[in-house]
């Protein structure tokens, strides 16, 4: 069973994510996602625990290689779609801006 | 902030290189009237350097080390895998576009950059910085897979 402080901080990464797909811009998908990381327009990653891990290790060193924050996202790609209020899933998704939401900043301390 | 820039080694992964180590020469990030994506111009290894050991003599050492065979591409940046060596051949001087366009030329561009290649193999002791040395071992160790 999920612990408490697990679950909790998985409600603040969701309710973050809302903000940014509301007031914010992200991007959703590795082809996109790598290509934000490529020009340097990405601010952070976030990864869903169930990206195959070869796909998982090369988003992590290009994100390295851009000094971009990444957050391994605490759930599957089904979770991280509908955390964004898709009907879709997402196994890497990508923020170019994070709006009104703390979550580049914060992002820091989970 | 781009991560692909001039003088990066990048894998390349599409085409008939993929697999080879390249060096990053020039990029054009908003692509240019023919190429109407974003890609960049590199030179790279078709054929490394064969395997050299203390035991061999000087004369044998060269011989071995002649058989590198550079290749010079245009590659969109989908088909790159960027690294994080660099490597501090001035390459631009070497692979000037215009001779890129005939083909005559283009092989005296592939001359070029095998002197300098060689060059490079064989000095990789004179070379000071712990980074630039790094980037040049790896550029010419095959990527095995």
């Amino acid at each position: 069973m999920v612990s408490k402080k697990a679950k909790k901080q998985q409600d603040s990464m969701n309710s973050r994510l809302k903000l940014v797909m509301k007031s914010g811009k992200a991007i959703l998908g590795y082809k996109h996602s790598l290509k934000s990381l490529r020009k340097g327009k990405s601010k952070m990653i976030l990864i869903a625990s169930n990206c195959p891990h070869l796909r998982k290790s090369e988003v992590e060193y290009m994100a390295m290689l851009a000094k971009t924050q990444v957050h391994h996202y605490a759930g599957d790609n089904t979770s991280l779609g509908t955390a964004c209020g898709k009907f879709f899933n997402c196994s890497v998704l990508s923020i170019i801006d994070g709006g009104d939401s703390d979550i580049l900043t914060s992002g820091t301390k989970e | 902030m781009a991560v692909i820039k001039s003088g990066k080694v990048v894998i390349v992964l599409a085409g008939r290189h993929a697999g080879k180590k390249a060096v990053v020469v020039k990029t054009f990030d908003e692509g240019n009237s023919d190429k109407k994506f974003s890609h960049c111009l590199v030179a790279g290894l078709a054929r490394g350097p064969r395997k050299v050991t203390r035991s061999m003599s000087k004369k044998k050492v060269e011989k071995r080390t002649k058989t590198m065979k550079p290749f010079v591409k245009y590659i969109n940046v989908r088909h790159i895998f960027p690294t994080r060596y660099v490597v501090d051949l001035d390459l631009k001087k070497a692979v000037d576009e215009a001779d890129l366009v005939d083909a005559e030329r283009k092989v005296d561009v592939k001359k070029n950059l095998k002197k300098l290649f060689h060059e490079r193999y064989l000095n990789q002791k004179d070379i000071t910085s712990e980074k630039k040395a790094q980037g040049s071992n790896y550029f010419f160790q095959k990527l095995r897979f």
